[in-house]
């Protein structure tokens, strides 16, 4: 009788150390991909800021910055759900932040031509 | 009998509730930035400037994956067979949205790249038109300074020999008066014999050299010739032969190249002597005429 129940224990000590150890496996991978969408997030922000987006698009570059630290907090909570949430909206934030700054830079340059010509008919 | 009546009554009202009941709780599980995505991609899909754009329309894929992955969460949420998270709804509604306004701002940056190649074109040719017009500028105002140093050249030349005309007219014995817009040659020593009135000979040379110069030097100026006699014979008579001394010279001028248009001539008799009459010295310096070169000033 007893030496079912030490059985029963060992089995039960085994299993716990297997969910445990599956479990925190699937939150390290977890973790792994949210913290690379967050660096590919960040790559899509910097070409953004330097296409001009600070001037061009300030708003939408803010709130890209504002879900980046948001995903940053979220990831060390371990929430990475969440996390992997405002990742996404920093990301739709810094691609929509990219073509703004570069459709703001080619207005800036039209308005930069027309004075040129402007200046060269005088 | 009447209560069967009275128990269809309650069912029918009883059911009437159960689907306003349902129609309400329909309406409060509307998602409102679920909405707003949906009515945005909804305006744009047909948009055939975004779907002719391949970056335009891959943003648009992307806001309709968002959008259907917002709809598939929010009726997860609403059936209740799913705990899940209302901001699953949130995030992808607005990563829809801004997906729909990437693909929008896509468009106005390949509308705003064409008029940017337009523009450049056109302000390479007004570059080129403007340099052009400075070529001719320049060309232009080089001519201009050689013109005006030829003619300063010219006038350099003309006053040389105007000085030289002048001295030897001073040589001659002639007087030279230069006023601020007058310059006046008294010919003291041009003298005329007594009742002559044509230019020796000896003081031809001197008033041809003078003629060149003075169209050189002033070929715009007028000339006024004044004659004088000394007060022998009357007054009459000096007035003419003053008269018939000044058009001598006149004619002279006139013969070496100075237009009659520019000279003018008049005989002022016996007046203005500048010597005694009462010595034939005196009366030989009477005998006299005076060339004035009118107009000097800014020649």
């Amino acid at each position: 009788m007893q030496q079912q129940a030490r059985l029963l224990r060992k089995i039960l000590v085994g299993t716990a150390a297997v969910c445990a150890a599956l479990a925190l496996s699937a939150c390290a991978t977890w973790r792994d991909n949210v913290q690379s969408q967050l660096g590919d997030a960040k790559k899509v922000i910097d070409t953004a800021k330097s296409a001009g987006a600070e001037r061009y698009a300030p708003e939408t570059i803010k709130s890209a910055d504002k879900y980046v630290a948001q995903a940053q907090q979220l990831i060390t909570l371990g929430k990475f759900q969440d996390a992997s949430r405002s990742v996404q909206q920093a990301l739709a934030d810094g691609q929509l932040a990219k073509v703004q700054a570069e459709s703001g830079g080619r207005n800036a340059e039209i308005q930069g031509l027309r004075e040129e010509i402007a200046s060269l008919m005088k | 009998m009447n209560n069967a009546i009275l128990f269809r009554r309650h069912t029918m009202m009883l059911a009437v509730a159960v689907c306003a009941a349902l129609a309400a709780g329909c309406a409060s599980n509307q998602n409102a930035a679920l909405l707003h995505a949906d009515k945005l991609y909804s305006e744009n899909r047909a948009d055939a400037a975004l779907m002719k754009n391949e970056k335009a329309a891959g943003y648009m894929a992307a806001a309709s994956k968002a959008l259907a992955k917002a709809k598939h969460n929010h009726q997860l949420i609403t059936s209740f067979d799913e705990p899940l998270d209302p901001r699953e709804v949130d995030s992808m509604a607005y990563v829809s949205e801004q997906n729909v306004l990437a693909a929008k701002a896509i468009v106005s940056k390949d509308a705003a790249e064409g008029e940017l190649a337009k523009l450049k074109a056109e302000r390479d040719s007004a570059m080129l038109a403007k340099q052009e017009r400075d070529a001719t500028a320049e060309k232009k105002r080089k001519e201009e300074a050689l013109a005006a140093a030829a003619a300063q050249q010219e006038r350099d030349r003309a006053a040389l020999a105007l000085a030289s005309a002048l001295e030897s007219a001073k040589k001659s014995g002639a007087e030279i008066q230069e006023s601020a817009n007058e310059l006046k040659i008294t010919f003291r020593n041009l003298t005329f014999d007594t009742n002559q009135a044509s230019v020796k000979p000896q003081f031809q040379a001197t008033l041809d050299q003078l003629a060149g110069a003075l169209q050189q030097r002033y070929p715009a100026a007028k000339l006024e010739i004044r004659g004088y006699t000394d007060s022998t014979g009357s007054d009459q008579h000096n007035a003419k032969l003053s008269e018939q001394r000044a058009v001598a010279v006149k004619t002279f001028l006139i013969g070496k190249g100075l237009s009659a248009e520019r000279l003018a001539s008049r005989g002022l008799g016996e007046t203005n002597p500048i010597a005694s009459n009462d010595t034939p010295q005196g009366r030989a310096l009477n005998r006299r005429v005076e060339l004035s070169v009118l107009g000097t000033q800014g020649q």
